[in-house]
């Protein structure tokens, strides 16, 4: 097992007091899968994923990752956040060489390196701007490729197709796949979009708010490779109006 | 700037708010303002109603600087005072940058030293010139103590409030891709941190000058600040003019040419 969730819970202490973000879930993340949380937003989704990559400590349980106890951010675990986070004071090729410098790889073999990476997303005429000339869909592509450079077992990506306007996304999601499918990593992606989460997933987990919790998890038995006009079968659309359910369901719960 | 596309009536103004302007025409309206500053000056002036012993017209004042220039070897003293001013703006800057990345980052250092400085930031150091001289003499030690004395511990705190500022997304970015706190500080924390950290120099370095003028009036042999003092015994209105328009336009050209390094420097900036 890649990544395990061991009864992880998490409380928040804030101002007002303690805030239940997460209930302890338990959660095995197979090697090479494509696993999805789904659900909206404050059901914790952020949270699991952070509590993965290390960069909140479980208040209940553990985690484990690749056979080890998590303690705190690792490069064998990569994270893709939302809101791209580069560094706005280096070129696309210098933030995707990031990682590499942390590790002490010289410059020239950063420098090639990079090559194959700019190649990979498709930006190699853009290796020598800054981020304030990318569009969002290009920052996307450049946080995806700084994190997969540096190799991690497991990449965790929270919402990154959240701001990109819907083409974008379609384009974004078919490359993601494409990527996973050449390099073999364990994905746990985070949506709050049901077409994304099924297009994407080997399975979905969705989770529920007020705590957070996972409700029920859900195989996607579609073949691969998978390409866009999958949302257009049967077997899809139906899946999608299953899991509409579930989640309009527990909307309702609330209500009631 | 651009011509609207269509003739007659437009509707909908544009937000005008912080939007730049041309480079000939901000250089037209800043050349403007020095002369309107002229022109007020010359009207007080000449036509009589001030006297010359408080405000001297322009053409005095100019042969005044002539004379201090090439008669009194006033650029000698201008030297000296540059001088103390880089260096006591240099050592603040070289003590209290580290200092204020330290704060930043630790909050050990931070508990330790953040409130001592706040207390210190607040006796004013033109006050301490008399415990200075007491201590180290009049000479130049004590004018650069001065300038040290009364920019280092806002610099420190300001230091330390840039660093703070330093988006804990990306800090959070460098760990995952397997930084250690050496390098998240090397390569996240100083990178990020420096644009500001230069803006805050500039200010700084304004401060630098108010100091050291302070301390020359005080007790010195040379500088800026002792000609002013001297001329203000000998009631020479105009060379006490000279020295203050110099100093105002080695500030001006000084952060003139900062603000261009900066903007060199931080081309990569959003917005
Ligand atoms: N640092 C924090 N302090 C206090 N509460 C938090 C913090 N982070 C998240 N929460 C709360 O935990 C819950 C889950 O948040 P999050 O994991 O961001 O949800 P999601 O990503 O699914 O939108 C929310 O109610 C949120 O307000
Ligand atoms: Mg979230």
């Amino acid at each position: 097992m890649e990544l395990e969730f061991r009864a992880v819970g998490k409380v928040f202490s804030s101002s007002r007091g303690p805030v239940e973000a997460l209930a302890p879930i338990t959660l095995e993340v197979e090697s090479g899968s494509f696993t999805t949380l789904l659900g909206p937003s404050g059901c914790g989704k952020s949270t699991l994923l952070r509590l993965a990559a290390g960069l909140e400590e479980p208040f209940f349980g553990e985690v484990w990752a690749g056979g080890k106890k998590v303690v705190g951010p690792g490069a064998e675990r990569g994270l893709v956040p939302q809101a791209y986070s580069l560094l706005p004071w280096r070129t696309v090729e210098e933030n995707i060489q990031l990682g590499w410098e942390f590790q002490g790889i010289p410059l020239s073999r950063r420098k090639e390196r990079a090559k194959e990476f700019l190649r990979m997303i498709g930006l190699e005429a853009f290796a020598d701007r800054y981020p304030k000339e990318l569009s969002g869909g290009m920052k996307q592509r450049v946080a995806i490729a700084r994190a997969l450079a540096n190799d991690p077992a497991i990449l965790l990506m929270d919402e990154p197709f959240g701001a990109l306007d819907a083409q974008t996304r379609m384009t974004m999601q078919e490359e993601i796949l494409q990527i996973w499918q050449g390099t073999g990593k364990t994905i746990l992606f985070v949506t709050h979009d049901i077409e994304e989460a099924l297009f994407l997933s080997d399975r979905v987990v969705v989770m529920t708010p007020r705590p957070g919790k996972i409700k029920s998890i859900w195989e996607v038995p579609f073949p691969r490779p998978r390409s866009w006009d999958l949302r257009f079968e049967k077997a899809f659309v139906s899946l999608r109006e299953h899991l509409m359910e579930e989640i309009r369901q527990d909307k309702e719960d609330k209500l009631a | 700037m651009k011509p609207p596309l269509t003739e007659g009536p437009v509707t909908g103004a544009r937000g005008r708010l912080r939007r730049p302007l041309a480079p000939a025409r901000y250089f037209g309206l800043s050349l403007f303002s020095f002369l309107a500053l002229l022109v007020l000056w010359s009207l007080l002036t000449y036509s009589g109603w001030v006297d010359p012993l408080f405000l001297p017209p322009p053409h005095d004042v100019l042969a005044d600087g002539v004379r201090l220039f090439t008669q009194e070897g006033f650029l000698q003293d201008v030297a000296i005072t540059v001088q103390r001013v880089i260096l006591g703006f240099l050592l603040a800057a070289a003590v209290g940058i580290p200092l204020g990345i330290l704060i930043g980052v630790s909050g050990v250092a931070d508990a330790l030293l953040e409130p001592l400085i706040s207390f210190a930031r607040y006796m004013p150091a033109s006050a301490f010139i008399p415990l200075l001289i007491l201590w180290i003499g009049v000479g130049e030690g004590e004018k650069v103590a001065v300038i040290f004395l009364g920019s280092f511990f806002s610099l420190v705190l300001m230091v330390a409030v840039h660093v703070r500022g330093v988006g804990k997304e990306l800090l959070e970015t460098a760990y995952t891709l397997g930084a250690s706190q050496g390098q998240v500080v090397g390569k996240i924390i100083l990178p990020a941190a420096f644009p500001p950290i230069f803006d805050t120099l500039r200010i700084v370095l304004g401060w630098a000058w108010t100091y050291i003028i302070v301390a020359e009036l005080v007790a010195a042999q040379h500088g800026i600040g002792h000609v002013i003092l001297q001329s203000q015994r000998l009631l020479q209105t105009g060379s006490i003019l000279v020295g203050i328009l110099t100093i105002g336009l080695i500030g001006l050209i000084s952060d003139l040419s900062l603000r261009a390094l900066g903007q060199r420097l931080f081309s990569w900036r959003e917005g």
